[in-house]
């Protein structure tokens, strides 16, 4: 408690420390309930960010069960190294970014078009049902998705084998054609997540104050040009916002779905670097390279992050620090 | 939360122009009588909830993480929860499992109350005074959904009723070796006996015993384990694979050696297929062609539609059709093998295997093996009657093949295929299943390593011990009948809640985790009159031991799990590439050269070093 008393002490001002516990105390009594809402969110950094954080050390020592993270003997960039010695590296690397770009491409747009189109529906009701309609396969666990989309594309059988060959395609088993691995992940995910990723945008319109659109409309403005010039500036920042952080969150793709939809046929564009930490630090417990890997992976985002917060800031005027 | 966010959104520069002022104004008008000084306040509160707002969109982004988070654990919860549903169901029966295990213990405490007593082999019952020794025992949990070491099963309790010892039970029914790996390293709430990690592990066996987790056992069972020695001179393999480098036993290995003698694990065909068609069980390479080709073409099924046959589907991945390997020139079907001058070799690096892979190449190419590669699809594919030939399965899983396929078609006869050879003339063997699962050891914060070594001498290795273990209790789970014969009982032939033999008898604590050592005899007495024990017949001592997994040093572990995962992955990657044809099979040798690159002769090497210290203690 003293050390925050001694932070909380502002060197230039005359107060007391008494005085700066006052104001503390009385910005607590004061924004409680924000207080309260942010709690669950920094608890969940600290629990499973910050905290954890310091295993990696992991990644610059030889750990050893035996001898915990702090006993084991350093290593220096041995892990590292390894890595980028490692016949796999190039391939990662570029599944990995590519991956990410693509999903990146295909999955921001759409709920903001989602949103969009949804806003202008005038039924109240329908609106409603499409909306609910558009969250539910979020609901779903993917595992159950990479189910439904084995089914689909079973190459006996298949529905979308079937309609696709009204089309004069070939029957095929995409799940084994690594050119089609990117399309299928994307593709799905797009299809799970939009209607739930729409839901910001949503509310953002919903904010718009109508009058505007009243007045745009005394002024002669259509459907069309409401929605440029309107309804877009209005949650353009919303917009920039999410795309910086979806970009710092770019290379983060877990390996959940990608263990399941891949297989040997398709390791070519399907091994990323969070499947390779899986089989390497689980599967095989060299739990040092694979922080290594994992930190490697981290570094990556932070540079994306700032790189794209940066731009942000530049063009739109908007960023997250 | 939602409307928050917009006004955020909004804010900035472009509200300075319109926005701001206008929303406060409506705001103000909505209420009617308020006075001018009360609109100003509320211009006031207006900006304060802006700065609140901001507050309010940054909590709920993190909550929307937060939120992402606790979906992602959604699947493992559900999963929990799931089993949890189970125990509620199975309740009832594990009751009255519990129930009869009462009943028993009301009768006087005499070791042959519950009826027959078998070899004890030198052992001597009880271990120790009832109740005046506590061992902890932590490791896996039973194999059978809602039931738990932890809340005490039948078989627990006799097993204490006869050896006198008590057993704190902490066991898991997942991320077991997690669990044991922070609670070996912390040092911390090491309990007496503890399940390990198998062979191949990185951090296994001989990482404990190093740093002195562990507590030899030669002396131990020298003095007071009578049946381990027993088992150990029946078994020199089994003995060979509990040492380690240094000579010391730290730990015993979970022994399946008895039963895989009996259960053959190999491909298994659709005989009614074949007799529709008029055809032979395949038993070369080139009938196994003809075979694959006519089921292909031909409406085996019956079902009037030629083309839904799948002719060769695998499990668990389209590599496992190296079991096709005898077809091409080797003895045996294990990747790898030691040839007459005990030399170590792994096959898929070799000239011969190039065969192999042309075969299933062109097989693959005329669509002769399912395209579903990692064997995701092949449980429905089978209960919709379309699979000819599976690779592979033990013999128990064929029955179970059977009930799935027979929803769809009740003739279906899934029958074990003879080892495949390359002529009429081959002699190629069936490789037996792997002989050890994980490592049993006691550990240095044992205080009665005595009691501990008798009670495991009863358990692993007695007759009485493995009555109970593979039988379950007289009475209960089966009974003598007039001839003197073993049955089992309706609660493991015909339970409800547990439709498996193995589940009926793992609900009771039978069949268990710890300590394993599994009887073929009681697997055969399950299967008895059905076409797994045909099966097993015919495969007795007709089988290969395999490759010996013997416990590495702490040099070969390090040199085989740097190495060995990426190479496996390249391994598995370009069998696919071959099979599937998206890589020539011209480019075997580059193959080849590249995997030796990554290091699969020092991986052989270590095998190598490996088999002699095997050879050195068999022999002996």
């Amino acid at each position: 408690m003293k050390d925050i008393r001694k932070l909380w002490v502002n060197k230039g001002q005359k107060g007391s420390e008494e005085r700066v516990m006052q104001t503390l105390r009385r910005n607590i009594r004061k924004d409680w309930m924000l207080l309260l809402i942010v709690l669950p969110g920094v608890l969940y950094f600290a629990v499973f960010c910050y905290g954890p954080m310091y295993g990696i050390l992991m990644a610059f020592k030889d750990y050893n069960v035996s001898k915990g993270i702090w006993g084991s003997p350093w290593s220096g960039w041995k892990h590292f190294k390894e890595l980028v010695d490692s016949v796999y590296f190039g391939r990662l690397v570029k599944n990995t970014f590519l991956l990410s770009i693509e999903q990146l491409i295909w999955s921001f747009p759409v709920p903001i078009a989602f949103a969009l189109l949804l806003n202008e529906l005038r039924n109240n009701k329908w609106k409603r049902v499409a909306q609910t309609a558009a969250y539910l396969p979020h609901f779903i666990s993917v595992v159950v998705v990479v189910g439904i989309l084995k089914d689909l594309l079973s190459s006996d059988g298949g529905v979308l084998t079937q309609l696709f060959m009204i089309f004069g395609v070939q029957p095929r088993n995409y799940f084994n054609m690594p050119e089609a691995f990117r399309t299928l992940y994307v593709g799905s995910g797009v299809w799970q997540e939009f209607g739930w990723n729409s839901i910001i945008y949503v509310a953002a319109i919903s904010t718009i104050d109508q009058e505007m659109y009243e007045s745009a409309a005394l002024d002669g403005a259509g459907r069309w040009k409401k929605l440029i010039y309107i309804t877009l500036p209005a949650i353009a920042p919303t917009i920039v916002l999410l795309l910086v952080m979806n970009m710092g969150n770019m290379l983060n793709i877990g390996y959940e779905k990608v263990i399941l939809m891949y297989n040997s046929a398709t390791y070519s564009t399907a091994d990323i670097f969070s499947t390779y930490v899986y089989r390497k630090g689980l599967l095989s417990a060299q739990y040092s390279f694979a922080s290594a890997v994992g930190l490697a992976n981290s570094v990556i985002n932070v540079l994306i992050l700032s790189g794209a917060n940066y731009v942000a800031k530049k063009a739109a005027d908007t960023s997250i620090f | 939360m939602s409307i928050n966010c917009g006004r955020v959104f909004r804010g900035q520069d472009r509200n300075r122009k319109y926005g701001n002022n206008k929303y406060q104004k409506t705001a103000a008008m909505d209420e009617k009588d308020v006075s001018r000084k009360e609109a100003v306040k509320i211009l006031q509160k207006g900006r304060v909830m802006q700065k609140k707002i901001i507050a309010g969109l940054l909590s709920t982004v993190l909550l929307a993480f937060t939120l992402t988070g606790c979906q992602n654990a959604e699947g493992q919860t559900g999963a929990g929860s799931q089993s949890g549903g189970q125990t509620e169901e199975t309740g009832e029966a594990q009751a009255g499992a519990e129930e009869s295990a009462e009943a028993d213990a009301v009768e006087p405490a005499s070791v042959d109350a519950t009826g027959t007593v078998y070899d004890l082999g030198g052992l001597s019952l009880p271990i120790c005074e009832p109740g005046s020794v506590s061992l902890t025992y932590m490791g896996n949990d039973t194999w059978c959904a809602g039931v738990s070491y932890n809340d005490g099963t039948a078989v627990q309790q006799e097993i204490e009723k006869r050896t006198g010892v008590h057993i704190e039970w902490d066991t898991y029914s997942s991320d077991v070796e997690t669990v044991l790996q922070t609670r070996l390293a912390s040092m911390e709430g090491l309990p007496d006996m503890v399940e390990l990690p198998p062979f191949d592990s990185n951090v296994g066996v001989d990482t404990y015993s190093a740093n002195g987790v562990l507590v030899p056992l030669n002396d131990l069972i020298d003095q007071y384990a009578p049946n381990i020695r027993q088992l150990f001179e029946k078994y020199p393999a089994l003995k060979a694979m509990c040492t380690s480098a240094d000579g010391n036993i730290y730990a015993l290995a979970g022994w399946w050696g008895d039963i895989n003698d009996y259960v053959p694990d190999y491909l298994y065909i659709r005989q009614d297929w074949l007799d529709n068609l008029g055809l032979e069980m395949p038993e070369t390479v080139d009938e196994l062609y003809e075979v694959l080709k006519a089921f292909k073409e031909q409406d085996a099924n019956g079902n009037g539609d030629p083309n839904d046959e799948i002719p060769l589907a695998t499990k668990n991945g389209i590599w496992q059709l190296y079991y096709l390997m005898t077809g091409f020139g080797y003895d045996t079907n294990s990747l790898w093998y030691v040839d007459e001058n005990s030399e170590v070799h792994y096959a898929a690096v070799e000239k011969q295997y190039k065969e192999m892979l042309t075969f299933l190449n062109k097989c693959y190419a005329e669509g002769l093996i399912s395209d579903d590669l990692d064997g995701t699809l092949l449980t429905q594919n089978i209960t919709e009657d379309k699979v000819g030939i599976v690779c592979h399965d033990p013999a128990d899983n064929m029955a179970s093949s059977d009930d799935l396929a027979m929803t769809g078609n009740p003739a279906c006869d899934y029958e074990f295929m003879p080892v495949l050879q390359a002529d009429e003339n081959g002699t190629a063997q069936m490789t037996k299943r792997s002989l050890t699962w994980h490592y049993y050891g006691i550990t240095s914060a044992c205080e009665n390593p005595e009691t501990a070594i008798q009670w495991i001498d009863y358990v692993y290795a007695s007759k009485d011990g493995s009555m109970l273990y593979n039988y379950g209790i007289e009475g209960l789970t089966y009974e003598y009948d007039d001839q003197g014969e073993i049955q089992f009982t309706d609660l493991v032939t015909n339970n409800e809640t547990y439709t498996s033999a193995f589940s009926a008898l793992r609900s009771v604590g039978a069949w268990p985790t710890y300590f394993i050592n599994d009887s073929g005899e009681a697997f055969m007495k399950i299967f008895e009159g059905t076409k797994v024990e045909t099966a097993c017949q015919a495969a007795y001592n007709n089988m290969r031991d395999p490759f010996p997994e013997m416990l590495g040093t702490a040099e070969e572990s390090e040199v085989f799990t740097s190495i060995w995962p990426d190479l496996s992955t390249y391994l598995n990657e370009m069998f696919t590439a071959f099979v599937i044809g998206t890589e020539s099979l011209d480019n075997f040798d580059k193959y080849v050269e590249t995997a030796n690159s990554m290091g699969m002769q020092e991986v052989i090497a270590v095998k190598k070093a490996q088999y002699e210290r095997y050879q050195e203690i068999v022999g002996k």
